[in-house]
């Protein structure tokens, strides 16, 4: 089965975590779970790649973190992020970006060979 | 759960020491225990969840780019790892370092017994036993040489091990003590049998004389080797729990470990770490020049109080 190489995915794990947070905060392990499930376990996300991005967002401006007492029985704490307006506007740059980027690479996928060859 | 933290540890184990490092670290762990327990409420079995855990973790050095940290590679193969088996046999041949060097020392002390037993003949068997106390000492120097590095050159220990070492340690605290307590307790107290037997007439003429001398001096070694023998089994656990350095973020697993107070300069930390010895030194030089066991034992309680005076000045206020 062919996997998705890191090197095409990485401009793209800002934008999967951003749409996450867009609907409501969250932290590490729930954001990584939503991205498994949202592409049916196509794409699973490192957890150092997470956080990597998680800091580099952070220091970018586009996410704030802040701590967080669960409400379940063992009251864990933890470290979640919640998206800036300027992490909405880069969202929707990263968006625009990416529908351009589709239409650009679409010209040069030849439709016959994708089902035939593999 | 444990071979988890393990595996965090270990790849973090030479990072440097900073808030940043710490708070990766941290929030990993969050993501990496949310992840398994919710493999193993899935129904999954510990392995599996392990082995999942660890597969999602990723490459650690995606972290280092961020943090600027690269530098520290280098730094890695510096560093000697010390593993379980490794720091178990470096305090075994440490243990058995002191036994034997307290064996040796106790013979030195009491070497003197033969003369006092059969006058001039007993130089023979003095003479014997410091033979016998030096072939010692130069068969001990040996011992330590596989684990030189341990002491010279920089090392580190991995987060399983140093919790093993920190639990043995805690355990053997009460012996040590003990031992401490009666070695000093038979130096200290050397002089009383002697000063009893004084009392009673039979025992203070002839060779019942020399009776209360020898109680004296095996007394002094027995107290001796006791000192000697826990002081070198202490030693070795400070050193092993210490090489994880302030710099990297192993530093954090030694918590709970003992360390030595600060001083507020190298001097005054060489003082104070020689000072208990130089102590027991001039009390045991005073005692057999004057044979005045009956006073001298007040170097103890006066070096006490000299002691805190000392502690109280010099110790360093930073912390």
């Amino acid at each position: 089965m062919i996997e998705i190489s890191s090197d095409v995915i990485r401009g793209y794990n800002d934008t999967m975590i951003l749409s996450i947070l867009m609907k409501e905060p969250s932290y590490g392990y729930e954001i990584s779970k939503q991205i498994r499930q949202l592409t049916d376990e196509k794409y699973i996300i490192k957890e150092t790649t997470l956080y990597s991005a998680f800091t580099r967002m952070e220091k970018n401006g586009y996410i704030e973190s802040f701590i967080q007492q669960d409400v379940d029985l063992k009251g864990k704490k933890r470290t979640y992020y919640r998206i800036t307006e300027g992490g909405q506007n880069y969202y929707k740059e990263k968006c625009e970006e990416w529908v351009l980027t589709k239409e650009v690479i679409n010209r040069f996928i030849l439709e016959g060979l994708i089902d035939g060859n593999n | 759960m444990e071979t988890i933290r393990n595996y965090l540890e270990a790849m973090f184990a030479n990072m440097p020491n900073t808030p940043e490092v710490i708070r990766a670290k941290d929030e990993l762990w969050q993501m990496m225990e949310d992840n398994y327990e919710e493999l193993i409420a899935q129904g999954k079995t510990e392995n599996e969840a392990i082995g999942t855990v660890i597969a999602e973790f990723g490459n650690i050095n995606d972290l280092d780019l961020n943090l600027g940290t690269e530098v520290l590679v280098q730094d890695n193969t510096e560093k000697r790892y010390i593993d379980s088996d490794t720091a178990k046999h470096y305090i075994e041949a440490m243990e058995k370092r002191g036994f034997r060097i307290g064996i040796a020392v106790m013979l030195c002390i009491t070497c003197v017994i033969w003369p006092i037993l059969f006058n001039g003949l007993g130089a023979i068997g003095m003479f014997a036993q410091i033979g016998i106390a030096v072939a010692i000492f130069i068969n001990t120097a040996g011992l330590m040489r596989d684990y030189t590095f341990v002491e010279q050159s920089p090392c580190y220990l991995d987060y399983a091990t140093s919790n093993e070492m920190t639990d043995e340690y805690r355990r053997l605290q009460y012996t040590l003590n003990i031992r401490k307590t009666i070695g000093v307790l038979l130096c200290a107290m050397c002089w009383v049998p002697a000063a009893v037997l004084d009392e009673i007439p039979v025992f203070s003429t002839g060779l019942l004389d020399d009776f209360s001398a020898i109680i004296l001096f095996i007394m002094v070694g027995t107290g001796v080797l006791l000192l000697i023998h826990s002081a070198d089994i202490k030693r070795s656990y400070e050193r092993l729990l210490n090489v994880n350095d302030g710099d990297t973020v192993s530093a954090h697993y030694k918590d709970n470990v003992p360390v030595k107070p600060k001083y507020i300069n190298k001097a005054a930390e060489t003082v104070m770490e020689v000072f208990w010895p130089l102590v027991t030194c001039g009390y045991l030089c005073w005692s057999f020049l004057t044979f005045n066991w009956g006073r001298s034992w007040i170097v103890f309680p006066i070096g006490a109080a000299v002691f805190m005076v000392l502690k109280a000045c010099l110790i360093s206020k930073d912390e």
